[in-house]
């Protein structure tokens, strides 16, 4: 039997659906690619979005339309160093298929599902694809689902981006309905707007879910769609928590944990110890501790996990977090009445996010001293507390030195915006008002100090280095006075010795003649 | 003409070697070098607030003069990013370049080295080696031991250590003269006693303190340590060890610490050690305080190595009131 989803692949530009500037784009990086005249910033073309909303069929159409052959490369290959470099040698040959076939205009290179490779068995896969991407005279198209991942920022520097975005139910109606057309299918709208909703606005996932229900009937209702749904979806966080909680059945619990939609390790965590309160017995201290010590434990294992690599440490997390837990909740009735936010934001980040305003205080004022943002929170903040709400004059000047407001340039002089920072100190009106009436008294005055004194400074600085420049030139000149002395007494020297050639050569000369007359005389 | 006021650790910060208090022997090495004009690497141990960062200070101060200073001296604070890309590019750039003036090395200055990871420690230790003729380094940690072997042995290492009470009496004393404060021995002794040695928390605390008043007692000493520490802290404790205990109170209080208060897990364990070691046997039975601190010494523990504060402290308290209801 052939898959819908291929045998209805579009096959031309015009049948792709939605996304039409990103379809448009390949056209245009295929032209800029193919056309010298053309300046290509980008080499290659990265297309990005959810899976199954088009973006490989979109370039195997437009490859169609325009007559190119794709060479196409995806996860299912292995994706390392020495496997791509075959496909650097297939990006050689482009000239060849040119020659070879007269239909086929040139070849595109498609490496699918860039994100999918594999941090250690495709070693090396980034780096080689950049070189590719450098060397390559056929055009390359990469997609990828998720590309937030840092491990994609230098990837992305040599790529032009694309985003696909999930068309719309619409859009996939009108796919659908031509579907059912051509096989035949007796299906209302309504059923097929279901569909795509399980499926999550994915064309292809909705394109096998119509196979797989019309596999059995050529009329399709509302009963086909029922044994799919239950068959395909991912659970619901209060679905692990009902059978984690409520029926205790750690065993299922724990084959759930994967299943769960939008749900990593520390936010599952953090969840259950933000729910636990409204299941546990609050006077049974030892059983508290017992269960306040599993999460603690599965704290730990994952910590080891993931700062230390040992990642055999993960099954246990869920192991204590599921069986472990559920041998310890104590029977509860029923499922106690949950806010929707309460399934969808640990307390832990509410926390992490108040926590914020102290650290950007703490990292300003440790700049300022010397010290680390922790450093300050820990031996500046109590006692700064104190001050703020004791002494509003130093107060005053320490909140220009640390500068706890903001400032915008303003019609004559700098304008002060009160951003909080002075507040977490400052809790007493009175003195927290005079703070700030100060500040705007003195803050143009130090202002103008400071500007006073940076002044000074490099005036300071600009005459320390004139006077070693002139102390460097005097002393230049008196070197160059020396060496004019002593070059000059050789020179007279050797105008001596030029005068008078024989001056010093004579006496031997002589002496040698004399010498020499003589021997010959004897 | 308004007169800048600043914290007291920065305008009493010394200028010179002479003028830096306690640490005599590791003072008089350093003044020998620096006469010298030539030091080898250096590495600055010791807990907070005891002159380290002070003393690479004073030296950059003695080596060069001010024109000299802005473009041979490196400086990168704790709270400067320090990642491996800024050993690779920043602090490289930096070493290779020769030195201006008349000098013949440059400095770099890296505070807190310890907390950088180990393989920008790793990434630096190249550096310090290839131009080691024409730039030195002063490292600055608190725990020496985590900083990785092989610069360790590039360089020559300074123990600091805790400063003595007639040291910061000194120097508090000066301070108070300088700033007209009327100051008794008894608040000095306060001072230095809420201190522990470091000489940071002791003048942040005169200067706390004189905000609050020009005569500075013990008891307005004592006023501020009451700021200081929240009453939360011991407040955790005392909700865990009580007859009716509360979870949720002792939970929440630990909450605000850490977003109020914007504490770091590490260091309400610290508080909390020395506030259980503070509570005398009326407060707290013997086994109970003895079982906390094992508890605590195991809290510790996850926390350094990166757990997450929140659920470990969720445990600590569980656990102290089911020992405590025993």
């Amino acid at each position: 039997m052939v898959s819908w989803t291929q045998k209805y692949t579009p096959k031309r530009r015009s049948e792709v659906v939605g996304n039409v500037e990103s379809v448009n784009s390949i056209v245009g990086y295929l032209n800029r690619f193919r056309n010298p005249d053309l300046e290509l910033k980008k080499r290659a073309l990265l297309l990005y979005g959810p899976p199954g909303i088009g973006k490989t069929s979109s370039v195997i159409a437009i490859a169609k339309s325009l007559r190119f052959d794709v060479f196409t490369v995806n996860a299912s290959d292995q994706r390392n160093k020495l496997s791509l470099q075959s496909v650097k040698q297939a990006s050689m040959f482009n000239s060849l298929k040119e020659s070879l076939n007269d239909q086929i205009i040139g070849q595109i290179l498609l490496i699918d599902e860039v994100d999918g490779l594999s941090g250690t068995a495709d070693r090396g896969g980034i780096r080689e694809i950049i070189e590719i991407i450098h060397e390559t005279r056929a055009p390359i198209i990469l997609t990828a689902n998720d590309i937030s991942d840092q491990r994609f920022n230098t990837l992305k520097k040599y790529c032009e981006l694309r985003e696909f975005f999930p068309p719309s139910p619409k859009e996939i109606l009108i796919i659908l309905r031509r579907i059912s057309e051509k096989e035949s299918l007796e299906v209302s709208d309504s059923i097929l707007y279901k569909l795509i909703e399980l499926s999550e606005n994915d064309i292809r996932g909705s394109i096998n879910s119509l196979q797989t229900i019309a596999s059995g009937a050529k009329i399709i209702t509302e009963e086909n769609l029922e044994v799919l749904s239950k068959r395909d979806r991912s659970i619901l966080f209060t679905e692990f928590l009902n059978t984690l909680f409520i029926d205790r059945d750690g065993n299922l619990a724990h084959k759930q944990t994967k299943m769960i939609n939008n749900m990593d390790y520390s936010k599952l965590l953090f969840l259950i110890r933000d729910l636990l309160p409204k299941f546990i017995n609050a006077s049974d201290y030892q059983q508290n501790a017992n269960i306040y010590e599993v999460l603690a434990r599965a704290d730990l294992v994952l910590t080891r996990a993931q700062k230390e690599r040992v990642w055999s440490q993960l099954s246990y997390f869920y192991t204590f977090l599921t069986k472990e837990l559920a041998t310890l909740i104590p029977s509860v009735s029923n499922f106690p009445t949950l806010q929707e936010w309460q399934l969808q934001i640990p307390s832990y980040w509410i926390t992490l996010s108040r926590q914020k305003k102290p650290t950007k205080i703490g990292s300003k004022i440790g700049s300022v001293c010397n010290v680390s943002t922790q450093e300050a929170i820990s031996s500046y903040f109590p006692y700064l507390r104190i001050i703020f709400n004791k002494d509003s004059n130093l107060a005053a000047h320490l909140a220009i030195d640390f500068k706890l407001f903001d400032t915008e340039p303003g019609k004559k002089k700098e304008k002060i915006i009160w951003n909080g920072e002075i507040d977490y100190f400052s809790t007493n009106k009175t003195t927290n008002r005079e703070i700030k009436k100060k500040i705007r008294e003195i803050y143009p005055q130090i202002e103008r100090i400071k500007s006073l004194e940076v002044g000074k400074e490099s005036l300071k600085e600009i005459q320390e280095q004139y006077n070693q420049a002139k102390l460097k030139i005097r002393e230049e000149r008196r070197n160059t006075k020396n060496n004019r002395k002593t070059s000059s007494d050789k020179e007279k020297i050797k105008e001596k010795s030029l005068k008078d050639p024989n001056l010093e050569k004579k006496p031997s000369l002589t002496k040698k003649v004399k010498t020499q007359s003589l021997s010959d005389f004897f | 003409m308004v007169t800048i006021e600043r914290m007291w650790t920065e305008s009493f910060r010394p200028k010179t070697l002479a003028e830096v208090v306690g640490q005599q022997e590791i003072i008089e090495r350093l003044k020998q070098l620096v006469q010298k004009t030539d030091f080898p690497h250096m590495l600055f141990s010791g807990p907070p607030g005891i002159g380290k960062t002070t003393c690479a200070e004073a030296i950059v101060n003695e080596i060069f003069n001010p024109s000299e200073r802005s473009g041979n001296v490196k400086r990168l604070n704790a709270s400067d990013d320090r990642g491996i890309n800024v050993v690779r590019q920043d602090i490289k750039n930096f070493a290779r370049v020769l030195p201006s003036g008349k000098s013949s090395f440059k400095i770099i200055i890296l505070d807190e080295a310890d907390q950088m990871t180990s393989d920008a420690q790793h990434a630096l230790r190249r550096t310090m080696e290839t131009y080691n003729e024409i730039t030195r380094f002063i490292l600055i940690c608190n725990y020496s031991s985590r900083i990785i072997t092989p610069i360790q042995s590039r360089c020559a290492i300074f123990r600091f250590t805790s400063l003595k009470k007639k040291d910061i009496i000194k120097r508090l004393n000066k301070i108070a003269k300088e700033k007209n404060l009327i100051i008794d021995k008894d608040a000095l002794s306060a001072l230095f006693d809420s201190s522990s040695g470091d000489m940071r928390q002791a003048i942040n605390a005169l200067q706390a303190a004189s905000s609050i008043t020009a005569n500075v007692t013990a008891e307005v000493v004592y006023q501020v340590q009451g700021y200081v520490k929240p009453s939360e802290i011991r407040g955790i404790i005392l909700e865990c060890i009580q007859a009716k205990p509360s979870f949720n109170a002792a939970k929440n209080n630990v909450r605000v610490l850490m977003e109020t208060y914007g504490i770091s897990g590490q260091d309400l364990v610290k508080y909390l050690n020395s506030e259980l070691n503070a509570m005398s046997s009326n407060d707290i039975p013997d086994p109970v305080k003895f079982a906390a601190l094992s508890m605590l010494s195991e809290l510790d523990y996850r926390i350094a190595i990166g757990c997450n504060p929140q659920i470990q402290f969720d445990a600590f308290l569980a656990n102290l009131i089911a020992t405590t209801q025993k």
